[in-house]
């Protein structure tokens, strides 16, 4: 099955913004939040579809849900930390690297210390 | 002095040496951490809380300066660790009893005698909470295992010399000298 490339038309639709990545990492059996990198993601962001947050988890509906497009590779349970110091953590991934893109699901995370 | 470390991280300690687990594979839970995606086996230990033995204090030469005193205290507690296997493949199902001789293992002597705890010589009754997650059947078995420890805190004595500076004041106020002088 053949799927369109959208890629060029993604990478025209957003614009690069700077993240900084923090990835959990297992220490002494804990799981520790560290930075790792500090680059660009292009990376297109919306609230989530009401319907969508209608089927989660009763307790996780009132979270701030977004989701998001982009041309790179994120890995599930990253932090992602916005210049604003907004810090969005990447719930769940879909793979249409066919089509030249990544769907994310994020929630922003509204305390500093967790990753 | 006791050497101490949590007991759910000794017990976690114990599981993947004796299971021959990497880091990624054996950790604590209630925490945000996403399941691996392989389809390996991996432990989870949990503490599910303590019941409070009993509990002391003792004032004691510090070995370091030996020159002052500070005090030593002391409880002992037993406390509920749940273990929770699993896998996305069989190897939960195939493992599961592997728990139980890895927390009678010499290396679990070993770690109990180095930290001063005491493991149970049987686990609970492992039970099957396999479900579906995600896309396929989570294989989880769940089971519990006593572990007595003591715990310890050491603190400069707070009220050194109090007893020798009190001057007899009462709860209304009113200031009564002592009775005793000594005149040196």
């Amino acid at each position: 099955m053949r799927i369109p490339n959208v890629r060029q038309a993604l990478r025209g639709l957003g614009r690069p913004a700077s993240f900084q990545i923090i990835k959990t990492e297992v220490k002494d059996h804990e799981a520790t939040p560290s930075v790792v990198a500090t680059t660009y993601i292009n990376l297109v962001l919306q609230p989530q579809k009401a319907r969508d947050i209608a089927v989660k988890p009763e307790g996780e509906r009132r979270w701030r849900w977004f989701e998001g497009w982009s041309v790179d590779s994120l890995e599930l349970g990253w932090t992602l930390v916005s210049e604003k110091g907004v810090r969005y953590r990447i719930m769940s991934t879909t793979d249409w690297s066919q089509g030249g893109y990544y769907h994310y699901e994020l929630t922003e995370r509204p305390r500093k210390d967790c990753a | 002095m006791l050497e101490q470390r949590e007991v759910t991280k000794v017990v976690a300690d114990i599981l993947m040496s004796e299971m021959a687990l990497d880091a990624e594979h054996c950790l604590l839970g209630d925490q945000q951490y996403a399941l691996p995606a392989d389809d390996e086996l991996f432990v989870v230990v949990f503490d599910d809380g303590f019941k409070p033995l009993g509990g002391t204090k003792f004032i004691e030469l510090d070995p370091a300066s030996e020159n002052y005193l500070h005090e030593v205290q002391q409880y002992s507690g037993l406390h509920d660790v749940r273990v929770e296997v699993m896998s996305f493949s069989n190897a939960a199902r195939l493992r599961i009893g592997e728990v139980a001789m890895a927390l009678n293992s010499i290396y679990a002597q070993q770690l109990s005698e180095q930290y001063q705890i005491q493991i149970a010589d049987r686990i609970k009754t492992p039970v099957n909470a396999t479900a579906a997650e995600e896309t396929g059947m989570l294989f989880r078995y769940s089971t519990h295992v006593n572990v007595t420890a003591m715990h310890q805190k050491v603190k400069p004595l707070p009220f050194y010399n109090y007893y020798d500076k009190y001057n007899g004041a009462l709860q209304d106020g009113t200031a009564k000298s002592p009775e005793v002088t000594i005149n040196e």
